[in-house]
């Protein structure tokens, strides 16, 4: 039994890194002039306010381009699930194929998060050279956000590509998703800015609390109850549409 | 095993608020160890049937076994004794010939050296060694089908689906990959079940086929048996001016192919119409029946009743244009 079991996780592993592999780590060294798709936005927002020259607003931007870059590229599985699936039929192959939905909604997203990686690293680094003395817990908890919305914002790509008809409306779709999440809510800017009645209109959206955490994590000044609001939110955000993903997807057409 | 590997039974498909079916209470059985071929028109529901019985669409009513398995309650277990090559699919642009045949083994689980060892294998087969580090976007047509077919055939599984596989390639190409199929059928056991609109393709491969219009199938049998049982001791006779349309009807059906009027009769009156054609100095030829005239023969009398059925003449009978 558990040798079967052993088994069956050894062949999703490969299953996980040859989608990965393939699908992200090729293209991005065969490639390397789409690596700047993946920096332009939140590069361009950070750069816009680290030239206005105040300092403040320079942390608020790195904590809003690590979120953006994150759940841009969860977004973005939707964008090339919809092409894998219209354009290039990969997907027929994998639905009729002993790969699981979870698996390969996994590994592509993967394949995303690797592309998006250069780019995280260097608002890593960003930070770490801007705010002194940061502790570990402070990358820790960073990296568990950067996790959380990486799944939370997968999902939400996965399950719109599964309703996606083709990829011109994908990829609209996928921007359009991108800006309600990642520019309208207060993911560069503090939540505090927006009139007490609006709030609970940017709580319903989770980089909202993946802004909030990574504020509170390079060091800036953010409430005790919207630190502890956002660690009990996000992770509800990231259950949720993991769930929605699961059983809500069409994997298999009707 | 049952002795056939795929059983539908009174298969309905509607897509979204679609009047017509898209497969109208097909019927089919495929044998195990044979090479199947479904033959139809564009929109005739080949696809629709493949999608169905790779798990990958459900249908509207009825019911399909595929091994055996109920196709809609038990898709998990079908799965994994199944490949599709699907129907103008294209690879993926960044990547090579070798990248997608171990991409698709080592999805299915299998190890980095195994699935070299078979990709090099099939790589070879297929006849796309000399460009297998080549990116797919800088490939011919051709050679992408190549290595979606090699993807495919890859892959260790007892039923394989090839929808409109051959399609863009060269003819030595397409035999090669013909040499291919019956190869996996006769010493692997293997059950290929393909589309083609290519009637020496299926004539070639095919163990059984089944000739689909309108969701529904309108023949099934062996190549010989189906050809046999429609336009039997008859000759296909094609003239090129010298007769009226008219006048060719009065022997039969005409059926127009561009500039050629072309007849089945029997051989008596086909040498008939040849001597009269001479003496008129038009073309004529006569050779014996074919797939392809079966299969106009076939889907052109259905689209004949069925316009009859709906009352709105159709094409002027005794003159189908091919």
């Amino acid at each position: 039994m558990t040798w079967r079991w052993a088994s069956k996780v050894w062949r999703n592993l490969r299953t996980i890194g040859s989608l990965c592999y393939y699908l992200g780590i090729v293209p991005m060294y065969r490639i390397p002039t789409l690596l700047p798709f993946v920096f332009a936005t939140p590069f361009t927002i950070l750069f816009i306010l680290g030239v206005n020259g105040n300092p403040t607003s320079f942390h608020y931007g790195i904590a809003g381009a690590i979120t953006m870059t994150v759940s841009q590229q969860g977004l973005f599985l939707g964008a090339d699930l919809t092409n894998y699936k219209i354009e290039h039929k990969f997907q027929s192959m994998v639905v009729a194929s002993p790969v699981s939905p979870l698996t390969y909604m996994f590994s592509v997203a993967l394949s995303e998060l690797a592309f998006a990686a250069p780019a995280i690293a260097i608002l890593l680094a960003v930070v770490a050279s801007t705010t002194a003395g940061i502790a570990s817990t402070a990358i820790a908890q960073v990296i568990a956000v950067v996790l959380m919305t990486w799944v939370t914002t997968s999902s939400i790509g996965f399950f719109l590509s599964t309703y996606l008809l083709n990829t011109r409306t994908a990829f609209l779709t996928v921007s359009f998703i991108s800006i309600l999440l990642s520019i309208l809510p207060p993911v560069f800017y503090p939540v505090s800015l927006i009139p007490s009645r609006f709030r609970w209109l940017a709580e319903l959206v989770p980089t909202t609390h993946s802004s909030v955490l990574i504020q509170n994590a390079v060091g800036l000044p953010v409430a005790g109850s919207e630190v502890f609001a956002s660690w009990l939110a996000l992770p509800c955000f990231t259950v949720a549409f993991l769930l929605l993903a699961l059983f809500k997807a069409k994997w298999r057409e009707s | 095993m049952p002795p056939f590997i795929i059983e539908a039974d009174r298969l309905v498909k509607f897509y979204g608020k679609a009047k017509e079916p898209a497969l109208d209470e097909l019927g089919l059985k495929v044998p195990e160890g044979k090479i199947f071929t479904l033959l139809g028109r564009n929109g005739a529901g080949k696809t629709t049937f493949l999608r169905i019985a790779t798990t990958q669409l459900l249908p509207t009513s009825g019911s399909i076994r595929v091994f055996g398995l109920d196709a809609l309650s038990h898709p998990r277990e079908i799965r994994r004794r199944i490949a599709i090559s699907p129907q103008e699919a294209k690879p993926l642009w960044t990547l090579n010939a070798y990248d997608h045949v171990l991409l698709s083994l080592m999805m299915r689980g299998q190890s980095l050296s195994e699935a070299a060892r078979k990709a090099r294998q099939v790589i070879d087969t297929v006849e796309l060694k000399e460009v297998e580090r080549v990116h797919s976007e800088d490939l011919s047509g051709g050679m992408r089908q190549r290595i979606l077919i090699a993807m495919t055939i890859a892959c260790d599984v007892e039923l394989m689906f090839l929808d409109e596989p051959t399609i863009g390639l060269d003819p030595l190409g397409r035999r090669k990959v013909w040499s291919e199929l019956i190869r996996l059928k006769e010493e692997e056991g293997r059950t290929i079940v393909l589309t083609t609109h290519y009637m020496d393709e299926a004539e070639a491969l095919s163990d059984e086929l089944a000739i689909v219009e309108k969701g529904r199938v309108l023949v099934q049998g062996r190549p010989a048996d189906v050809r046999a049982g429609h336009l039997k001791s008859r000759v296909r006779i094609d003239i090129v001016g010298g007769f009226s349309e008219a006048e060719l009807g009065s022997y039969g059906k005409v059926i127009r192919v561009g500039n050629i009027m072309r007849l089945f009769v029997d051989q008596g009156l086909a040498e008939e119409i040849s001597r009269e054609a001479l003496r008129r100095q038009a073309t004529v030829s006569m050779t014996p029946v074919t797939l392809d005239d079966v299969f106009v023969e076939i889907v052109g009398s259905s689209i004949e009743e069925d316009a009859a059925a709906k009352g709105d003449g159709g094409q002027e009978k005794g003159a189908i244009k091919e």
